[in-house]
């Protein structure tokens, strides 16, 4: 790996939080170009060690590899149950693949009131509000978060499966 | 004729409901067919309690929506519009399942590979009190102290300058260190009104997010935690 790959390696490590591409910019003094490369590169290089490299919104983490899923479950002394519901899941999924959406635009799939269904899952942590729409009345949009991320096992949101083709009923 | 009444809790929502009723009689949903899945639908429903008004209005919003479309149906005038209202609901349908579907890929998910960050695991804010309980708790415990201390004395005239954010910082660089017990804080206060701003300082940092309370049984101290990230 490159050395510049290797310090953001390093800072994305110390950092507690999810780092910010321009933190990154910033605390190496490269351009945007050149840690995009670097960070394509480590991502790249992680694929074969017991790491992934997670970004998300422009945004990066490490995190552990799904081979150590078990290991660290028992670390963690944790079973690993799904604790979610059948509606909770179905307006994650419409949050993850038509993020960031409106309440309004949740609902009408849903076709069921999901206020405090947001407000649920924004306090697992799983949703996070992320600007308003242009829309009339300014609603709030909700997207994903980094650890929807990790609990569903995903590095970014482009490793969701497709979402199924138009079924008909029936 | 069902004869028990369900919450609304053991329905998903009424396009839930109505995607499994069709799926249930494994019919095409046409104009024919309409007729009997509306009935099923309208059954259904009849079952809920009517202890959450908002929910079951989403419910009768759309049996209201399939009543409306059956009788489109029944009027040769209108049966472009019959099949245009139809079309809709059909794709309606087949959003609601693509999502399901995607929904169902997700728990499988959940089942297996996590992924994990550094430190401990994120911690379910389920398992802290409510902030309406910790509030209670709060007031309380600086109702029995204010009553416990000692009144300005009015022969001295001090003018005493004390401010909310200095006392929230001072309790935030304590938690820095780990938890505090709020018996301990309130202890090193000299008079009454260092007491009230403590109290401002920590309401302050409680809506904030900086720190929770907790009170392991219902006489023991009152401990000051430091949020988790």
């Amino acid at each position: 790996m490159t050395e510049l790959a290797n310090i953001i390696e390093a800072v994305i490590f110390a950092a507690t939080d999810p780092v910010d591409l321009r933190q990154l910019i910033h605390v190496t003094g490269k351009t945007k170009s050149e840690v995009a490369t670097a960070l394509a590169e480590l991502a790249e290089f992680l694929e074969h060690t017991g790491l992934r490299l997670s970004s998300h919104n422009d945004t990066y983490r490490l995190l552990t590899s799904p081979v150590a899923a078990a290991a660290l479950a028992t670390y963690h002394d944790q079973s690993i149950k799904p604790d979610l519901s059948r509606p909770a899941l179905e307006t994650l999924a419409i949050i993850a693949y038509s993020g960031p959406a409106t309440r309004q635009q949740i609902e009408i799939i849903r076709g069921v009131g999901s206020d405090q269904m947001i407000k649920n899952l924004i306090q697992r942590g799983l949703v996070e509000e992320s600007g308003r729409s242009n829309e009339a009345g300014r609603p709030s949009l909700y997207r994903v978060t980094h650890l929807f991320l990790q609990t569903v096992g995903i590095t970014n949101i482009g490793e969701l499966p497709p979402l199924p083709e138009a079924i008909a009923a029936q | 004729m069902p004869s028990a009444t369900r919450s609304i809790s053991d329905f998903d929502g009424p396009i839930a409901l109505l995607v499994e009723l069709i799926e249930r009689s494994q019919v095409k949903i046409t104009a024919v067919s309409l007729e009997h899945i509306t009935a099923d639908y309208l059954e259904s429903v009849s079952t809920i309690k009517q202890s959450d008004p908002g929910h079951l209005a989403d419910f009768v919003q759309l049996g209201s929506r399939l009543t409306y479309i059956k009788s489109l149906a029944l009027l040769p005038a209108a049966s472009t519009e019959a099949a245009e209202e139809l079309s809709a609901l059909e794709y309606d349908l087949s959003e609601y399942r693509r999502y399901r579907e995607a929904a169902q890929t997700l728990a499988t998910r959940l089942k297996h590979a996590r992924l994990y960050s550094r430190g401990a695991p994120y911690e379910h804010p389920e398992s802290k009190l409510p902030l309406a309980i910790q509030l209670d708790q709060l007031s309380q415990a600086f109702q029995s102290a204010l009553i416990r201390s000692r009144p300005l004395g009015h022969t001295t005239i001090v003018k005493h300058h004390i401010e909310v954010t200095t006392i929230m910082k001072s309790i935030l660089s304590q938690l820095s260190r780990g938890k505090i017990n709020l018996r301990h804080v309130i202890e090193k206060c000299s008079n009454r009104l260092e007491i009230i701003v403590t109290f401002l300082a920590i309401l302050e940092l409680l809506k904030n997010g900086s720190l929770t309370i907790t009170q392991p049984n219902q006489f023991s101290d009152i401990i000051l935690t430091p949020a988790t990230v």
